[in-house]
């Protein structure tokens, strides 16, 4: 796949020529006006006249209706330009006055609060002299001034016949500055966020609401026709109350090369495996960032090594991962932790080469009509670990040990219209008891329901785990139900809400996700956690206590 | 092509049944039988229909760059931005990828989809967020296509076989002359009891689609503007707008730098692939 930063460059093609008036008057003036022009990008509507030859202008604003008007001396028309407003621009409207001496005056009804500045090119390629004025947002007037320079309006002419690799989309002929760089780009966002739990805390260090930010940015740059790809991406988290919380780290730092059929990648990277949505069983590459959310959705950037094949019997993927990532846990002053807090400075391995263990995987995945399915193998450290009781020091830790485990793994799933089968399930081998999980279920949506565009999927998975009591993700016999609403409108609203009851213990973990899009850059999300009537015996019982109430605002950039 | 082929013969059968069975109703009334008109106006609307489909082939592949101005209730106009890939797919309908930019928290997330023929269409979701490539159901048709006032079915892959048809008359729109073909969707997922599209006769190109909705109320129509040819030979709107009548809301779709042939191959389409589109 070719790809090129082409995005944000939007120039609008030409405007609809309102009735051509092909030289009907006898050219007393100079300068003819051949035509006009609109471009668009984000936040600038630009407006090209097409000139016989230089012109000397004037520009004016006037209120009351916001307009902006350009005088031509000694110019004519060759072409009608009368407008009504144009979406996504800020003209509402253009109208032509024909002076006396053969002067021309364009009065262009624009938004309130619209800034109007205009400036000459000379001819250059195809293009001869042109008049461009730029309108914008007050707002935005100093933020996109060199943004707005550096795209063009030269091209007007689609491109037809294109290489792989897409040539930028503007070229630098008429602009008066640099052209605009194409070779990389920022993007990433900056989150604030606060839990506010319900209970009072059980451990004196902890607090009831914490507030934190995060910030990720993200780089990325392709080269040689896009074959070959950069991308780095550190996370960072301030957290108000819990010092463990307080973290960062890199999710993205590699090197790809693409060729046909291969794909290599040397580097840190996120990668996903599985199909189940309340539980991620089969998904082993990446380490859980704990400390970011209890979903075990967040993860740790891992190094690696890997190599991916497509060939006409499915996608072969193998990992090389030099390196381990411990998992994150709350610190003492944080919620939803054990108690004693998880003490993360001295973890225990099975393996002597201890975090600098040598893990593999090997991956194969196909899809045969409806059918997607993945078959894994993974031989390695354990990204789970079991938590150890510790009294060396003289006091009670927990100490996280990590075991060396050979897994293999099953995701598969089957589109039926609007139902989708999923399953999951690993057999692990480990120096302690081998066991078997799984988790299966499925998820039915109905389309556009009560004569509104919003779907409804209803969402049902079972949990099981060999081990039982002893199961490290505390899902050793589950059911989990859920609703998910996705309106379909404007914002995106979605929500997703569930409950996982405990047919052993009959306990239940619910939670409701939701988010929704305030505006362009902003969006709001929201998650409400709680547990009812858990047991002792079980994972939940740590964090019985810790209902809660997140609120998160994002700003992506 | 043995499909159209296919379905033409099919036509022709059934209309001739029909037309058998009226013509022995009807010759005792002595009065021509209006239904051997029908028989050739859904002969002629597929083959309309087929013409543009092979006017159509060949082009191997394109990209598009897309921009969506979607007005809001409150009259604010929310901009989308989107680049789309199309493979042809010899026999089959086009395998097609749509990356999302702009909503920024969009940004990466792509939908792949293979549109078939005769068989259900596949579709993957690519979430950026958590790397997650998501097989969806293709099924949601009718469902609007990010708030705005084209539905998922609208901007698909327009396949014959998604289509019974019928030619109902000649009309002329902006100058040109055009077909106007009924079309009625096959799948009963559409949200649409059928359409009307206007085809102009000089080059076969859509100009202007009525959508009916279930209860045969006219819900949208669509208006594309601006054709331009490509390899002189493809022709493309640079722009098209769907107005809701019923809403009185409408969105804006503008076309921009259409590449073709641009070498991209069916390994780029794979459901790994777009989990590196950036």
């Amino acid at each position: 796949m070719k790809r090129s930063a082409l995005a944000s460059a939007i120039l609008l093609s030409i405007l609809a020529h309102a009735g051509r008036t092909s030289g009907n008057t006898t050219p007393t003036s100079d300068v003819q006006i051949k035509d006009i022009r609109v471009g668009l990008n984000a936040a600038i509507t630009r407006l090209v006249f097409d000139l016989s030859g230089p012109v000397a202008y004037s520009l004016s604003t006037l209120d009351n209706p916001a307009r902006v008007v350009i005088e031509l001396p000694g110019s004519q028309a060759n072409v009608d330009q009368t407008l009504n407003s144009l979406p996504g621009t800020l003209i509402q409207g253009i109208s032509r006055e024909d002076q006396a001496k053969g002067s021309l005056r364009y009065v262009i009804a624009v938004a309130p609060g619209t800034d109007a500045r205009a400036f000459l090119l000379k001819p250059f390629a195809t293009h001869g002299d042109r008049l461009v004025v730029d309108l914008q947002h007050t707002q935005d007037a100093t933020r996109n001034h060199s943004v707005a320079l550096a795209q063009s309006s030269a091209s007007t002419q689609p491109r037809e016949q294109g290489n792989r690799a897409r040539p930028p989309a503007a070229t630098a002929s008429s602009a008066p500055t640099e052209p605009r760089e194409y070779s990389g780009e920022w993007s990433g966002y900056v989150s604030v966020d606060t839990r506010y739990f319900f209970q009072s805390p059980e451990y004196p260090e902890q607090k009831d609401q914490n507030f934190s930010a995060a910030f990720q940015p993200e780089y990325y740059v392709d080269w040689a026709n896009g074959e070959q790809q950069f991308g780095f991406s550190p996370f960072f988290r301030y957290d108000t109350v819990d010092d463990e919380r307080t973290h960062a780290d890199i999710r993205e730092l590699y090197w790809r090369l693409e060729q046909e059929r291969f794909v290599a990648k040397v580097g840190v990277d996120v990668v996903f495996w599985g199909v189940a949505e309340s539980q991620h069983l089969v998904d082993i590459i990446n380490q859980t960032d704990l400390v970011e959310n209890i979903d075990g959705e967040e993860k740790l950037g891992q190094p690696m090594v890997n190599l991916d094949y497509l060939s006409d019997w499915g996608n072969w993927q193998f990992y090389y991962l030099p390196y381990f990532r411990e998992r994150t846990f709350p610190g003492k002053h944080g919620r939803l932790r054990t108690e004693p807090a998880v003490d993360t400075s001295d973890p225990e391995y099975e393996s002597g080469a201890e975090e600098k263990h040598q893990d593999f995987a090997l991956r194969w995945s196909h899809n045969i009509g409806d059918w997607d399915f993945g078959l894994a193998q993974f031989s390695g450290t354990s990204r789970e670990p079991y938590l150890m009781p510790d009294y060396n020091s003289g006091s009670l830790r927990l100490i996280p040990l990590y075991q060396q485990i050979d897994q293999t793994s099953l995701d598969a799933q089957a589109t039926k219209g609007a139902w989708l089968w999923k399953l999951e399930a690993i057999y692990n081998q480990n120096n302690l008891e081998d066991y078997y999980a799984y988790v299966g279920g499925f998820e039915r949506t109905s389309f556009g329901v009560a004569d509104t565009p919003a779907d409804v999927g209803l969402l049902a998975e079972y949990h099981y785990d060999e081990r039982g009591d002893e199961a490290t993700n505390g899902l050793a016999s589950d059911i989990y139900l859920g609703l998910r609403l996705t309106a379909n409108d404007l914002p995106s609203t979605m929500v997703l809400a569930g409950i996982l009851y405990d047919t052993d213990t009959q306990s239940v973990f619910g939670n409701i996700e939701a988010s929704r899009r305030l505006s362009e850059s902003w969006t709001l999300g929201m998650e409400l956690r709680f547990t009812d009537n858990a047991d002792e015996r079980e994972n939940l019982y740590i964090i019985k206590a810790d209902d809660y109430l997140g609120l998160e605002l994002t700003r992506y950039f | 092509m043995k499909g159209d082929w296919l379905r033409i013969k099919l036509h022709g059968i059934s209309a001739g049944k029909s037309t058998l069975l009226c013509a022995l109703v009807l010759s005792l009334c002595s009065v021509s039988c209006p239904i051997v008109l029908a028989e050739s106006e859904v002969e002629k609307g597929i083959a309309i229909a087929t013409e543009a489909d092979h006017r159509d082939a060949g082009f191997q592949d394109n990209t598009v760059d897309l921009t969506m101005f979607i007005a809001s209730s409150s009259n604010e106009i929310i901009t989308r931005e989107m680049r789309q890939m199309s493979l042809e797919v010899a026999d089959d309908g086009d395998k097609s990828i749509i990356v999302f930019d702009r909503p920024k928290d969009l940004k990466g997330t792509a939908i792949l989809t293979y549109t078939h023929k005769t068989a259900a269409d596949e579709q993957w979701l690519y979430l950026p967020a958590l790397k997650r490539v998501k097989r969806i159901s293709a099924a949601d048709k009718s469902g609007p296509f990010m708030g705005s006032e084209f539905a998922y079915e609208d901007l698909s892959s327009q396949e014959i076989q998604k289509y019974n048809y019928r030619y109902l008359r000649d009309e002329t729109v902006d100058g040109q002359l055009c077909y106007v073909v009924e079309r009625i969707p096959t799948d009963k997922n559409s949200g649409y009891t059928r359409q009307e599209s206007w085809v102009d006769q000089a080059q076969y190109r859509v100009q202007r689609v009525d959508y009916y909705d279930h209860k045969n109320v006219l819900l949208k129509t669509m208006v594309a503007k601006d054709y331009q040819q490509y390899l002189d030979h493809y022709w493309r709107p640079q722009e098209t707008v769907m107005t809701n009548h019923q809403t009185g809301k409408s969105t804006t779709l503008r076309f921009k730098n259409y590449q073709f042939r641009t070498g991209l191959q069916d390994t780029d389409f794979s459901p790994s692939a777009i989990s590196r589109i950036r």
